[in-house]
């Protein structure tokens, strides 16, 4: 089990041509800013290019490149070094930007393409589930987010409404 | 040691920050080893992206305020 080989492969991807941008997201993506959290799986938004007349997004290709290369299916994930990895599409103009405005870090030697910690919490915020709003909290707790700039995409997307009440439920007794 | 709780919070809340601070590629070693870890205790869960398989947490005390939270986002 070696996620640096994900990176790796991914990187490789989109090198080949298979995809023309991808950003790591969820808990993994969160671990470039926070304390590591258990989880078991990859989520990777990827950007394919685009081909003319095709309106209809396929991940076939990327599952005919990994397959090639000796990946195994497991359900809807695909397994990459022992780890299970989603391949999604940007869910709306909010994942979109963070795929654009993601980060490269270098992961001994490995680049590793990751959004932004104000995407992350943002996309958290947006998201919603339980799971979303305690990764949102240990954004907020430990200091991660430049708030300017996380404000400043809240605004952009919508979000200021979902945010106040974040704030009243989860941050009004804060110490 | 202490019993001072709010000294124990201080010391949980220093320690994460410290987990933080660590190098990247040391922290996705560690989601490496928890996730055979995980697996290892539960070999029959699903991948639910959370480390917990589904249900297992249903009706403890400390998620209820949560899952009330996403009761009230149905109703909404």
């Amino acid at each position: 089990m070696n996620i640096k080989e994900v990176l790796a492969t991914v990187n490789r991807m989109q090198a080949d041509g298979v995809i023309e941008n991808h950003a790591i997201d969820g808990a993994v993506g969160a671990t470039f800013y926070l304390e590591p959290v258990s989880t078991l799986d990859v989520d990777v938004f990827v950007v394919f290019r685009p081909e003319g007349g095709k309106i209809v997004l396929s991940p076939q290709p990327i599952l005919d490149y990994l397959k090639a290369r000796g990946c195994g299916m497991d359900g809807e994930y695909i397994v990459i070094a022992g780890w299970p990895v989603q391949f999604l599409p940007p869910t709306g103009p909010l994942v979109e930007e963070a795929v654009r405005e993601a980060f490269t870090k270098d992961v001994e030697g490995t680049p590793a393409r990751v959004f932004t910690a104000e995407h992350l919490a943002a996309i958290a915020l947006q998201t919603g589930r339980a799971k979303d709003k305690a990764r949102l909290l240990q954004f907020i707790e430990a200091g991660a987010l430049d708030t300017g700039r996380f404000q400043t995409i809240l605004l952009r997307h919508g979000l200021g409404d979902a945010w106040r009440r974040f704030e009243r439920q989860f941050l009004g007794d804060a110490p | 040691m202490t019993f001072d709780l709010r000294a124990i919070i201080e010391s949980k809340r220093d320690f994460r920050h410290r987990l933080a601070a660590r190098p990247v590629a040391e922290k996705l070693g560690m989601l490496d080893a928890m996730r055979e870890r995980a697996l290892a205790v539960r070999p029959t869960a699903k991948p639910t992206g959370d480390g917990n398989p589904r249900g297992t947490l249903k009706g403890c005390g400390v998620m209820k305020g949560l899952m009330d939270d996403r009761q009230r986002e149905r109703e909404r």
